[in-house]
């Protein structure tokens, strides 16, 4: 039973961070690659709040959520300032600056050796009651999305895709749309940071990163199409067909790399199949 | 009784680069009419209406919309402000489907709230409203098509019901023309006309097929190298003897 909660939390988790992915990537075409950034930043900032300035669980919870909007606030800010593909590449370096940066001030986040004994919320001490409360918190983030869908602005988004320039032409703001998408994108990476770390109670520079983007990018291609079902699917996809190797008779400390191994072998083939579709990078006319 | 400026230009010069586009540029559109304005390919027609619409910045001159100047406004400020633009690659989202594009166009001109498609009463009332703007371009049947399904000449007409339900008072339309069959030319002329004469906007319109448009506008005005070459009724235009040089050969 602990295997299949575990499971599901991390199901949770990913399913979190991929509805930000969705609306991102496959919505608005906007290439979000700092929501590993997010993730991160949200876990360390509530353990370090919690931990080191003994601010109360809850509101340093709150705290790294507003303060990771705010994160998401400054990529929204510089993704209008910068073209597209300078964003791209600024979001990738901003995974490696947050890896430095977390070695680097030891004193605060741990360094190398990483924050341990992160504690639950009384309400959610459990492995079980954790689980039921992800999976409230993503019932909630499931039904906004859909009326995000259904809202003018869901509309808004899509159109920014395709044709930013005629989207202007309609009277709508362009910094709303990109302020909505990548503030709303960062908070949610951050909410599934936080499920995450809660689940492992544990972090360190390994938290989030690369392996994390590969999961993210796969769930984002996979749900290519603006519906929820389809972000449940690939999430649902991603974060177990990789459970298959643990049936398989491999050394316990070779599980991880082939768990990374299969997500990029899985991200390959869906680049080569279906990513044409996405569009990503196309350029304003 | 007099009519009012919808939109005015005095002395407007553009530059992109090195290159000066638009130079010492005026005119005034009032309401109801339909001005043409032609010139030959490069002369600025298009940087023009970017001018006007805010999407290319001016480096002098004053640009105004129903007698307020709009120079410092961003291009959707100026949508809000009445003014509608057509694209040369035709304004529409082709990945939604038809009707989707026409809520879009209700949303924005009606400032519907975000939870208007849960109230039963104004989800029919909207519905009503696309239907009659589809059925009036004749896309009724192809509702909920992609836009991107339809032929050249349909997706021309549904820029024109977008136009429509976008509801400015100004309304800038860059070479309706392009890629629609000889058939589709009638309906799309029929479409622009009713935009003006049934529904009161006021409309720009560059074209290159002389025929279509001189059938179509009440005044013309020529661009030659960036320059306001003249403007006049299309008779007079077609009477102009360096006109009728660069556009005919006679």
């Amino acid at each position: 039973m602990g295997y299949f909660y575990t499971i599901f939390a991390r199901f949770l988790a990913s399913l979190g961070q991929g509805v930000g992915g969705q609306v991102s990537f496959s919505m608005a075409g906007i290439f979000l690659l700092s929501l590993p950034v997010c993730f991160s930043f949200s876990a360390y900032t509530m353990a370090i709040l919690h931990k080191k300035f003994a601010v109360v669980l809850w509101v340093s919870i709150i705290i790294a959520l507003f303060l990771t909007m705010m994160l998401g606030a400054l990529f929204s800010y510089t993704y209008t300032k910068v073209s597209k593909d300078s964003f791209t590449v600024l979001c990738l370096g901003s995974i490696l600056a947050f890896d430095a940066f977390v070695r680097s001030f030891d004193s605060f986040t741990g360094g190398v050796l990483g924050i341990s004994g992160i504690l639950r919320p009384e309400s959610i001490r459990t492995l079980p009651a954790l689980v039921q409360f992800s999976f409230f918190v993503l019932i909630v983030i499931l039904v906004a999305q859909y009326l995000v869908l259904k809202s003018p602005m869901g509309r808004k988004i899509r159109a920014f895709k395709e044709h930013p320039v005629a989207l202007q032409a309609f009277g709508v703001s362009q910094k709303s749309v990109i302020s909505f998408v990548i503030i709303g994108g960062s908070l949610l990476s951050g909410i599934s940071g936080l499920l995450e770390v809660f689940r492992i109670q544990f972090l360190d520079p390994s938290f989030g990163g690369i392996p994390n983007l590969i999961v993210l990018v796969s769930i984002s291609i996979l749900a290519l199409k603006p519906k929820v079902k389809a972000v449940v699917l690939a999430s649902m996809l991603v974060v177990f067909l990789p459970e298959l190797i643990s049936f398989l008779d491999f050394p316990s400390a070779l599980l991880g790399h082939l768990r990374v191994l299969l997500y990029s072998v899985l991200l390959i083939v869906l680049i080569h199949t279906i990513s044409g579709k996405s569009q990503f990078q196309k350029r304003e006319i | 009784m007099k009519k009012n400026i919808v939109l005015s230009v005095e002395n407007l010069h553009v530059q992109l680069g090195k290159r000066m586009i638009n130079q010492d540029i005026s005119m005034d559109v009032k309401e109801g009419e339909i001005v043409g304005i032609i010139g030959p390919n490069g002369c600025g027609k298009t940087t023009l209406f970017n001018a006007i619409s805010g999407f290319a910045p001016i480096d002098t001159g004053l640009i105004s919309i129903n007698g307020e100047e709009v120079n410092n406004f961003t291009p959707h400020q100026r949508a809000r402000k009445g003014l509608s633009r057509g694209f040369q690659n035709v304004g529409v989202f082709k990945e939604m489907t038809l009707e989707e594009n026409i809520i879009m166009a209700i949303e924005q001109a009606e400032q519907l709230p975000w939870y208007w498609m849960f109230s039963r009463q104004e989800k029919k009332q909207v519905e009503k409203r696309v239907d009659a703007i589809l059925d009036g371009v004749d896309l009724l049947s192809h509702k909920q098509s992609l836009a991107g399904l339809l032929s050249g000449g349909q997706l021309r007409l549904l820029e024109m019901a977008k136009l429509h339900a976008l509801g400015g008072s100004l309304v800038l339309i860059d070479e309706p023309t392009a890629g629609v069959s000889p058939v589709l030319r009638g309906e799309l002329r029929n479409a622009i006309a009713q935009l003006a004469k049934k529904h009161g906007r006021t409309i720009v319109i560059i074209e290159h097929d002389l025929k279509f448009l001189f059938d179509l506008v009440d005044r013309v005005v020529v661009l030659v190298d960036g320059k306001k070459y003249m403007e006049g009724k299309p008779k007079e235009v077609q009477n102009d003897a360096r006109l009728r040089e660069v556009y005919f050969g006679t």
